[in-house]
């Protein structure tokens, strides 16, 4: 493994991909991450695993819909335990792209967003890549 | 103190924004984030261990890592955030600055005195970026919960000294 991302003392393991799917079918709530005209932005979202894409919901006037209508896009999820510093974390580095409504899945695979408020558009990131990596107690 | 903070925000009724203060108060009680970094084939999210030191965001990498190779003389998003499931709410917070590698010695003894993480293989983690932030805002999830409520105690924290 090449000695990069090394977020802590301890040991890195990969995570195949289809682990990588198990976790992001399991989880509910994410970071999307794209470019503005400022630099990275970096946001939770909620969201859905749709076969191996990421399925965002969000309001057609909001920031993300404006600059993911068709752009580079990545996700991520973890989770750390502070306490025995171990923890996952699995990126989807990828495209963003609107779903047109003939393209959505059944709403119990659709995302449920946490928030109130109009998330009438739905949001589709294609990846080209997915890793994770499992990080173990030093 | 916690308590002001937490009417203070009520107060200025806007129930899904943290106030500059709290932002600040969440990121000092945390030590993972995620580090966003632009690349020209699209955003990279990488987690890192981190420090607050002043009003900068401190963290070691390798400088064959992503965040090696782009953060320097970059901007860079660090994101922190708790999430509740059985209450679908959460919180979250960006501090947001162009990147600098901490070169003198002076500041990376600085930086080493109020944050040694556990030792570390010389020679592989051996790059200190620091983030400045010019941007700090942080946002309520879902419902709304004031998450300097259930900020956990602890003392000693990385180091302010502002």
């Amino acid at each position: 493994m090449s000695p990069d991302e090394r977020w802590f003392p301890g040991h890195l393991r990969e995570i195949g991909t289809a682990e990588c799917l198990e976790l992001l079918a399991t989880h509910e709530v994410g970071r999307v991450a794209y470019s503005d005209d400022h630099g990275p932005v970096v946001l939770p979202v909620n969201y859905a695993l749709d076969h191996d894409t990421i399925l965002i919901q969000t309001s057609p006037h909001s920031a993300l819909a404006q600059r993911l209508r068709d752009a580079p896009a990545s996700f991520q999820i973890d989770d750390y335990d502070d306490y025995s510093q171990s923890g996952w974390s699995v990126l989807v580095r990828g495209h963003a792209s609107y779903v047109d409504a003939d393209d959505l899945p059944d709403d119990r695979a659709r995302p449920h967003a946490w928030a109130e408020g109009q998330r009438t558009l739905h949001l589709r990131i294609v990846p080209t890549e997915i890793s994770g990596r499992r990080l173990l107690p030093a | 103190m916690l308590e002001h903070m937490t009417t203070t925000a009520q107060l200025m009724g806007q129930p899904f924004e943290i106030p500059e203060e709290e932002c600040r108060a969440l990121l000092r009680a945390g030590s993972v984030a995620r580090a966003a970094v632009s690349t020209p084939v699209g955003p990279h999210i990488v987690p890192v261990n981190y420090a607050v030191v002043g009003d900068s965001i401190v963290f070691r990498t390798s400088p064959y890592s992503v965040l090696g190779s782009h953060a320097r003389g970059a901007i860079v998003a660090i994101e922190i955030d708790r999430f509740d499931y059985e209450h679908q709410r959460g919180w979250s917070v960006v501090a947001r600055g162009r990147a600098d590698q901490v070169t003198k010695a002076e500041d990376r003894n600085e930086i080493r005195r109020v944050w040694e993480p556990v030792a570390w293989a010389a020679g592989e983690r051996n790059l200190y970026i620091r983030v400045p932030w010019s941007e700090l805002t942080g946002r309520r999830l879902g419902r709304g919960w004031d998450p300097v409520e259930d900020l956990p105690i602890q003392g000693g924290l990385s180091g302010s000294t502002s």
